[in-house]
């Protein structure tokens, strides 16, 4: 028994440490390392098409939005990002980093295959597109009582219904909820009076549709990408799926998923690696890939099914968002509190 | 002149000063240094970065950070952490003290069945708890489902979210740590002074108020500071069922200051509840002293026990409704809801399903990988804390001195601080170089140990202080080396000792949460952040369901191996908590 336990207490560590040289040969620089964040099953069926074409050459290391902003910034601030490649996240970041030279140049093979209205100044590309809506229990308004805006939300008959993400907790939050500000002419009283209405923050946005689809609320704030992966999984798996997608009378927030390289010393092949791979995200197989999962494409040949012709499109102002950041954090806090 | 130069030299050598300060190249001494490097590199080193972090900004020292706490409203989370932790407090006291009172002092038939059922209750991670609450009471809840079905056209609003229900969790985890304290001092209760009261014509009430209350006293508030302090340092229940309303406690405050990279607040809001953290440690430790001198270890006069005659069935009644609420009802609905296809769906035989089960099986939820890690951490940072902690209490049975008794001290330190704060005093000292251990599994490891060595420290401590010296003293005589008497000398006498602690470790390390949602990443996810983090929009709580009847298994299986090592040492768990 003694020498069982000791054998396998052995082998723990010895796999333990194993892991550890695996680390340090990321470390070494020997593959592309990628902060990203998004459905994991998405992220590897990405990976595994990449590397079918290219080899084991990338080290995918997943987070929430918010870790992949928080590592970046961290990291920064400490003398060195060690990402070559980051992806997720909201704009606002990125255009600090690129403003402050961070970013390497991206040349993109086909720029003509892509939406002009998504190519950017900046040394990034937008990948995706996503639109904050409202979400809603089919089953709770059968008689067509929905919400049809962001601010019909504030109405008592609606009490104790809404759930959204908090933007304490979630980077993306934090831009839903900067985003909204400024679509509601930057009036704070809109949280105010969802929070006397009795809104619950839910840890991450993944979990709003979840929460009004198990029947636990009613209504949510949330993109729209939440809901067509859940429809998908329920049509898999069989259970009903009753959360369908208001598009708001204001508009829908559009918010895009960005992808940088960061400019640092490596070799000729590596860079090319790194910019064949935000090629590769934009090329049709990916973007074909990801639409499946609910996003938008950036490109012209795939066609946006999500979005219904009526609906308008509000898009956010990041620099202001970024600059306004602190305040808006700290009025939230105040309302949230 | 020769005769007193030699008279010079030793005068100077019996100088007593001098010679305490002479280095002395022994295995001892330089196993010692080591010893005091360590634990000063990963105790000392982090709180003290800590604390200048919270007034250094910048390189200049400055409030900023205070003000920043104020603006954010720190004070808010202060408050909540008291009313929450006092809430706790109360209900602890009355339901773990109630339970204990008739577990001793009745002749009630069924108290095996008590203490079971009170150690189960025990071994139930808390934030699992939290989960089956909201199973329970949130809407579209198994409650509001029976609800619904005997009363159709009735409006239930069950407060699922706020301080009051993360309280209510917290005193159904907590009263069985107030009920084996209470138990053993009752238990431990010199009979000869109630015995002398009764020959002398005091009733029975007169005994209670002026005998058992003031003796039980100390045993009171000594429980009754470690519940609060428990209370005040819980992250996973808060943030799942306080949170969500915006009401704050401080750690759940210090979570969100570092999720926005708030580092500032973070470390000021970590140095306060540092601060009261300590503050109760050193009264607990003080009153922990004084309750030595109060109870005596006497057997139990059965001839003293309450007779409850017809009552028995009615505390029957209260103890079953009691315990089906907070141990058989949430068992029952985490395992039913690990086998629905999707939480929130109706019950029924199409609606279930082994696929959550199969998802960890076939790999599509990583919880093996999750589950190999939290064991390899905590088996790897439990081996290291043994080996510290087996070393400085070995040196310190058989020397004395001040660097020793320091080490001891540096060991034992970590139990004042909650894990939160062991994980951002971490981020701060092994974020830079040239140590950069952030975003490695080792941050995790040491930051493991360290929260590991008091838990260690305080299971073995007794059997070292029982543990006789003259057969060390006999073996040094004979020419024995340190390595060999550690090893066949010291280690086998304390080793049931040791091996509990190593085994708490092991069980802390499967279902811990603040320290690794703070310090993972992708690759050094645990289980605790994946029952933390598992909820989105894939999975519902059907999978945190899932994990956490293999946690609860787990858990329960280590806990009773732990208990048979402990048996005959009044074994509660308390530690694994």
């Amino acid at each position: 028994m003694k020498k069982a336990i000791s054998v396998l207490f052995l082998i723990l560590v010895m796999v333990t440490f194993a892991g550890c040289q695996q680390n340090t040969i990321a470390e070494k620089n020997e593959k592309i390392v990628i902060y990203l964040s998004g459905p994991e099953a998405m992220l590897e069926k990405l990976e595994t098409e990449f590397e079918n074409e290219y080899g084991d050459v990338c080290e995918f290391l997943v987070m929430s939005c918010g870790q992949v902003k928080s590592k970046v910034w961290a990291e920064k601030e400490a003398g060195k990002i060690q990402a070559d490649i980051i992806w997720g996240s909201d704009p606002a970041v990125y255009n600090v980093l690129s403003d402050e030279g961070v970013l390497e140049e991206i040349k993109i093979h086909n720029k003509s295959d892509l939406n002009s209205q998504y190519l950017t100044q900046n040394n990034y590309v937008l990948t995706h597109e996503r639109y904050v809506t409202i979400l809603y229990n089919k089953d709770k308004f059968a008689n067509g009582s929905q919400p049809q805006s962001f601010s019909d939300l504030k109405n008592e008959e609606y009490a104790d219904m809404l759930v959204m993400a908090d933007a304490n907790q979630s980077a993306t939050a934090l831009a839903i909820a900067s985003s909204l500000y400024q679509m509601l002419d930057q009036d704070m009283d809109y949280f105010s009076d969802l929070h006397q209405n009795g809104v619950l923050l839910a840890k991450s946005n993944g979990q709003v549709p979840s929460k009004i689809m198990e029947g636990e609320f009613d209504l949510g704030i949330g993109p729209h990408d939440s809901v067509i992966r859940l429809k998908n999984k329920a049509k898999k798996e069989g259970f009903p799926m009753p959360v369908e997608i208001v598009w708001p009378t204001e508009g829908v927030i559009a918010i895009n998923r960005p992808m940088a390289i960061i400019k640092k010393d490596r070799d000729t092949e590596k860079s090319e690696l790194c910019q064949q791979f935000v090629n590769f995200i934009l090329s049709k197989k990916a973007q074909q890939i990801t639409y499946g999962f609910g996003f938008v494409s950036v490109r012209n040949d795939i066609e946006n099914g999500y979005l219904p012709d009526n609906a308008t499109i509000f898009q956010v102002d990041w620099k202001s968002a970024i600059e306004n950041e602190d305040q808006f954090k700290q009025d939230y806090q105040e309302i949230f509190k | 002149m020769k005769i007193n130069l030699n008279k010079t030299i030793r005068k100077s050598l019996n100088n007593s000063h001098l010679q305490q300060l002479r280095l002395r190249f022994c295995l001892k001494n330089v196993i010692l240094f080591i010893l005091l490097s360590v634990l000063v590199s990963i105790v000392i080193y982090p709180i003290a970065r800590l604390v200048v972090k919270s007034v250094i900004i910048n390189s200049d020292f400055s409030f900023k950070s205070v003000q920043q706490l104020l603006r954010i409203g720190g004070l808010r989370s202060i408050f909540n952490t008291f009313k929450l932790a006092f809430t706790v407090l109360v209900g602890a006291w009355l339901v773990g003290g109630t339970m204990a009172y008739i577990s001793v002092n009745t002749d009630y038939r069924h108290k095996k069945i008590i203490n079971t059922l009170m150690f189960l209750t025990f071994t139930i991670p808390s934030y699992i708890l939290s989960v089956s609450w909201i199973q329970i009471t949130s809407r579209n809840g198994y409650l509001y489902r029976v609800l619904k079905t005997v009363f159709p056209s009735m409006r239930f609003d069950l407060n699922t979210y706020s301080i009051g229900a993360a309280a209510t969790v917290l005193i159904v985890h907590l009263a069985p740590l107030v009920f084996f304290g209470l138990k053993n001092s009752l238990e431990r209760l010199n009979i000869s002074l109630i015995n002398s009261a009764r020959i002398s014509g005091a009733s029975r009430s007169q005994i209670t108020a002026k005998i058992v209350l003031p003796l039980m006293v100390p045993s009171f508030i000594s429980t009754g500071l470690l519940v609060f302090s428990r209370s005040l340092a819980n992250f996973g229940v808060v943030a799942q069922l306080a949170l969500p309303v915006g009401q704050e406690v401080l750690t759940t405050s210090i979570f969100s200051a570092v999720s926005s990279l708030n580092l500032g607040a973070a470390c000021v809001l970590a140095v306060v509840l540092m601060v009261i953290s300590l503050i109760l440690y050193q009264a607990i430790d003080k009153i922990s002293c004084r309750e030595r001198y109060v109870f005596r270890s006497d057997q139990v006069n059965g001839s003293s026990f309450i007779r409850l005659g017809r009552v028995e069935g009615l505390v029957t009644s209260v103890l079953s409704i009691y315990f089906a609420l907070t141990l058989i009802i949430p068992l029952v609905t985490i395992f039913l809801s690990s086998f629905v296809k999707r939480w929130g769906v109706p019950i029924s035989l199409e609606s279930l399903t082994l696929s959550n089960y199969l998802k960890i099986i076939n790999g599509e939820i990583r919880v093996f990988r999750a589950l190999f890690n939290s064991l390899s951490f905590g088996l790897i940072a439990g081996f290291a804390a043994v080996t510290i902690v087996s070393l400085t209490l070995f040196l310190a049975k058989n020397n004395r001195g001040k660097p020793i008794s320091w080490a001891l001290k540096i060991c034992h330190l970590p139990i004042a601080f909650p894990n939160m704060i062991l994980a951002i005093a971490a981020i701060f000292a092994w974020s830079e170089q040239p140590i950069k251990l952030y975003g490695t599994k080792w941050i995790i490891i040491i930051t493991y140990v360290v929260l590991f060595m008091p838990i260690i420290l305080k299971q073995v401590k007794g059997m070292v202080d029982n543990i006789d010296t003259s057969a060390d003293k006999v073996a040094r005589t004979m020419g024995i080396g340190f390595c060999r008497r550690f090893y066949h000398l010291f280690l086998p006498q304390c080793k049931p000792g040791l091996a509990a602690g190593f085994l708490t470790c092991l069980l802390i390390a499967l279902r811990e949460i603040p320290v690794s949602l703070l310090l993972y990443t992708n690759r050094t996810r645990t289980m605790g952040v994946m029952l933390f983090t598992v909820q989105s929009n894939s999975y519902g709580l059907e999978m945190t369901s899932t994990i956490a009847v293999i946690i609860i298994f787990l858990s329960m299986t280590l806990s009773l191996l732990m208990r048979k090592l402990n048996r005959g040492r009044g074994y509660d768990g308390s530690a694994a908590n």
